[in-house]
């Protein structure tokens, strides 16, 4: 069904359609909405979850990962300190391979207190053992969700899907709903490995020694390496169900172009058009959007940036994080200089004539500088 | 099985968690406020308990335990139990004495009658102190007899309460739960000192039988003997003087007989009336003109009568003001008013009777007589703390009075409650009220007495709600009886348990091993 929804909406009917049994949250500006949506199906009988209030995020994410341990399927959201909130629990669910598929709508962290788009809130939580997708647009959140079930409960890890605030997460786009029988066909009940159960105790994450500390670490990262391959196969799985395909990159115009862009989110969306004017213009830029972040899509970029010259990286967040991945993960594999460039902080304004100036200094520049551009944004 | 996080087929109990506690949960019954509150110290939360799961004799038991005629004081009650109810924190305070009333009338049960002991107790009044005594006395196993001088048990009661407040059915009913226990009535009786001299102890509650008067006038009758037998008033102006709840009483009475007019002139202002603000509104509503902050100056009788044959009087009263502790009515300036009426009625208190009493250590007395508060509860509580006195006497031992810890508000955890509203019994209007001497009150339905017992916090008591079962993060507090307890092994003294408790059932303590 074709519906006219808020980015928020979109992942909430997501949830709804994955049938989890489990939804424990809190909620938080700007994520409240999904929070609010699931609370009026589940006043309303349609939810078919039981929906825990739980008293913070915190206690959201060890409800998550409890309810999880018993062999159901979950579903949680949130936002900003509410994430940070979460720290220790994400932890433990990513150590006890726990399937939690959470929205997390990324907003700018204190201090000082602002409520707009920024992406240090889930990328403070890039090594906590989740799979990370940054998605840009609302059906890509709707779809994401129901992928990241998928996912997760194939590899044992759980999954956060990453939106901005107000741009995706209160902006409404037409969003097709898919039926709950092609979901269902899509995504069969969760199948645990082993699960909690009261009639046959027994601990789960007892204390282990050192060597069997590093071997369940590093089981697990194999299990983040290997989840790569099979985020392919769902996505191709998704395409043939739903005839909507998404990669862990997004390639526009990439082929032939000399300087590629490389961005996430909505600034990718304003990008799309600024590269159609370029080349109308004769200029060979092209757009890489990274959508998976965690396991980081290494071949994939290389295999992109293969014939290009120079590359242009803006971030939403102060440190210039997908800058200096980029770059770690070409280091040894392709020589090409990495311009980073920081706008758009605190949802400020990223506009097409800002993309324009990030690709002329990197046209005119040989040698990217030791610190990615700062640029002070405007209100949005 | 292919292992993807540690998993062990033991349980987290082998893991003694317990040596962590520096604190450990006290699972304690403690008092509730209204408990407290209430003059007789009756157990109400575990009577609405009780009753709320249908034990109706279990929950009356309770209230016999303390009081013996609850379905009187369940009527007339003054209710100081409602005003300390922790409820009225929250929303309103529970209706109490409505659900004494119900309670005492749902089960017409006697105390258990105890084995006889060889001493005997003579009790002077058959008011509500009188009564108190000889049926705790009587509970205790001694022979008791109750002398008095009038017709009828009850004292006040029955002379001094309107039976549109206590119809005499009611108190006859509640009578008997006094002398099931079995104690010896001698009525139109004055017992000499001789023959109290024969008895192993004495208790007095003679009352304040005889009022105060204003007027040295055959036509000015005073409250109580007013009361006790109304004279015809029908087509009279009446007006009553005093504000007391006697006062009101006599007032409503006259409304009942067919009076042209009521007029009740109190030197308190109204919301320092002494007569409690619930019978002042009835009395409002049934018309009746209340004059404050005015005192009697004189009366006189009236040269020309307009109604031919009747005694008409002229009543003056001045402005005044009440000073209290010493209780003084000072005038002040201002206009003088005047009332023409048939009939003046002074309520302005009583005092005792001139008697030759016994004396010596085993006579002891109780009621108005000494000085109790002038309600029915206060009079019953002195009448049983004689009897406390003469059993600790007759035996030598202290009687034991144990009320652990009061709960207040702040204590309790209100989150597991919600709000709703107080039951209200239901009330007669006042057009029919006037008619005649019908119960002006009646008792709660079933259903709102059902909503009302579930509005109660049982503050103090547990329930068994297992709340802190649920939210134990140790799995260690354990099914008992009369309470829970925790597991010594595991509990790790966090207290969640103590937070979690609606009713302030748990506390924690310090651990000192």
């Amino acid at each position: 069904m074709r519906m006219f929804l808020t980015g928020n909406y979109a992942a909430a009917y997501g949830a709804r359609l994955a049938r989890p049994s489990v939804v424990a949250a809190y909620p938080i500006t700007p994520q409240s909405p999904i929070y609010e949506k699931l609370s009026e199906w589940d006043g309303k009988g349609e939810l078919g979850a039981r929906m825990m209030r739980v008293e913070s995020e915190h206690s959201a994410m060890a409800s998550c990962i409890s309810a999880s341990l018993t062999g159901v399927r979950v579903f949680t959201a949130t936002s900003s300190q509410g994430l940070a909130l979460m720290h220790e629990m994400l932890h433990f669910a990513s150590g006890m391979r726990a399937p939690v598929v959470m929205v997390n709508v990324n907003r700018s962290l204190a201090a000082p207190w602002s409520f707009w788009s920024d992406q240090m809130d889930s990328l403070s939580q890039r090594d906590t053992g989740w799979l990370q997708f940054y998605v840009a647009d609302n059906q890509e959140a709707l779809d994401t969700v129901l992928q990241a079930f998928r996912i997760a409960e194939a590899v044992f890890l759980p999954v956060m899907v990453i939106f901005e605030a107000f741009y995706t997460s209160h902006f409404m786009e037409p969003v097709l709903v898919p039926e709950q029988t092609e979901v269902d066909a899509f995504l069969p009940p969760f199948q645990p490995k082993v699960s909690l159960d009261p009639k046959n105790p027994m601990t789960f994450n007892q204390t282990v020694t050192q060597a069997e500390y590093a071997q369940f670490r590093i089981t697990r990262a194999q299990a983040t390496r290997e989840a790569l391959a099979v985020v392919e196969h769902v996505e191709g799985e998704f395409a043939s169900s739903f005839g909507r395909f998404y990669a862990p990159v997004e390639l526009f115009y990439v082929d032939d172009a000399e300087t590629v862009l490389v961005t996430t989110g909505t600034i990718a969306s304003t990008a799309r058009v600024v590269i159609d004017e370029l080349r109308r213009e004769g200029k060979k830029v092209g757009l890489m959007r990274i959508r998976l972040f965690r396991p980081f899509p290494q071949e994939a970029c290389i295999r992109a940036l293969t014939s290009a010259r120079k590359v242009a990286v803006i971030d939403r967040n102060i440190e210039g994080i997908f800058a200096s991945e980029l770059k770690s993960n070409l280091y040894g594999r392709l020589t090409l200089p990495v311009f980073g460039f920081v706008m758009g902080l605190g949802g400020t304004n990223v506009s097409p004539a800002h993309i324009k100036a990030a690709l002329a200094y990197t046209d005119a520049t040989s040698a990217p500088a030791p610190h990615p551009i700062l640029l002070e944004g405007t209100n949005g | 099985m292919d292992l993807i996080f540690p998993v062990s087929t033991g349980t987290s109990h082998i893991f003694k968690t317990g040596t962590q506690r520096s604190e450990y949960p006290v699972f304690t019954k403690k008092t509730a406020l209204c408990r407290s509150g209430c003059p007789l110290r009756v157990d109400i939360p575990e009577a609405i308990d009780l009753a709320s799961k249908g034990d109706w004799r279990g929950a009356l038991a309770l209230y016999l335990e303390e009081n013996p005629i609850p379905g009187v004081t369940g009527g007339v009650c003054y209710h100081p139990c409602e005003a300390s109810c922790n409820r009225g924190s929250f929303d309103e305070p529970l209706s109490l004495r409505e659900i004494e009333r119900a309670i005492a009338e749902y089960d017409i049960s006697f105390a258990k009658v105890p084995s006889p002991k060889k001493n005997r107790v003579a009790v002077v009044g058959s008011g509500p102190a009188g009564l108190a005594c000889a049926y705790h006395c009587a509970r205790h196993g001694y022979q008791v007899t109750l002398f008095d001088r009038r017709d009828l048990p009850g004292g006040m009661l029955r002379y001094g309460i309107p039976p549109y407040r206590l119809p005499r059915t009611t108190l006859d009913r509640e009578l008997t739960r006094i002398f099931a226990v079995g104690v010896e009535l001698r009525l139109k009786s004055a017992p000499s000192k001789n023959t109290l001299a024969s008895f192993d102890a004495v208790f007095y509650a003679p009352g304040l039988p005889v009022s105060k008067q204003l007027f040295d006038s055959p036509s000015v009758a005073t409250g109580l003997d007013f009361l006790a037998d109304p004279p015809p008033v029908a087509h009279e102006r009446v007006l009553v003087i005093g504000g007391g709840n006697v006062g009101i009483d006599v007032a409503r009475t006259c409304v009942r007989l067919g009076a042209a007019s009521v007029t009740l002139l109190s030197p308190e202002q109204e919301d320092a009336m002494p007569a409690l603000p619930e019978e002042v509104r009835e009395a409002r509503e049934e018309e009746i003109d209340l004059v404050c902050g005015y005192a009697p100056l004189r009366l006189e009788r009236l040269s020309r009568p307009q109604h031919q044959g009747s005694n008409a009087l002229v009543l003056h009263a001045g402005p005044v003001e009440v000073q209290q502790e010493p209780f003084r009515i000072i005038p002040k300036e201002g206009l003088s008013v005047s009332f023409e009426i048939d009939r003046l009625i002074v309520a302005i208190g009583q005092r005792a009777d001139e008697l030759e009493r016994l004396s010596g250590p085993q006579v002891l007395s109780g009621g108005d007589f000494s000085g109790a508060r002038p309600f029915v509860a206060d009079a019953l509580a002195s009448g049983r703390e004689g009897a406390q006195a003469i059993i600790s006497f007759l035996e030598g031992h202290e009687p034991k009075d144990e009320f652990p810890s009061v709960v207040t508000y702040e204590e309790l955890n209100t989150l597991f409650f919600t709000f709703a509203p107080r039951a209200r019994a239901p009330i007669l209007a006042p057009a029919l009220r006037k008619q005649d001497f019908a119960e002006v009150h009646g008792t709660l339905d079933r259903a709102s007495l059902t909503a009302e017992m579930d509005r109660c916090f049982r503050c103090g008591t547990c329930v068994d709600c297992a709340l802190c079962q649920d939210f134990c993060p140790d799995i260690s507090i354990i099914n008992g009886k009369p309470f829970y307890t925790f597991d010594r092994e595991h509990c790790k003294g966090c207290g969640v348990c103590a937070t979690a408790c609606p009713r302030h059932v748990i506390e924690m303590k310090e651990e000192t091993r």
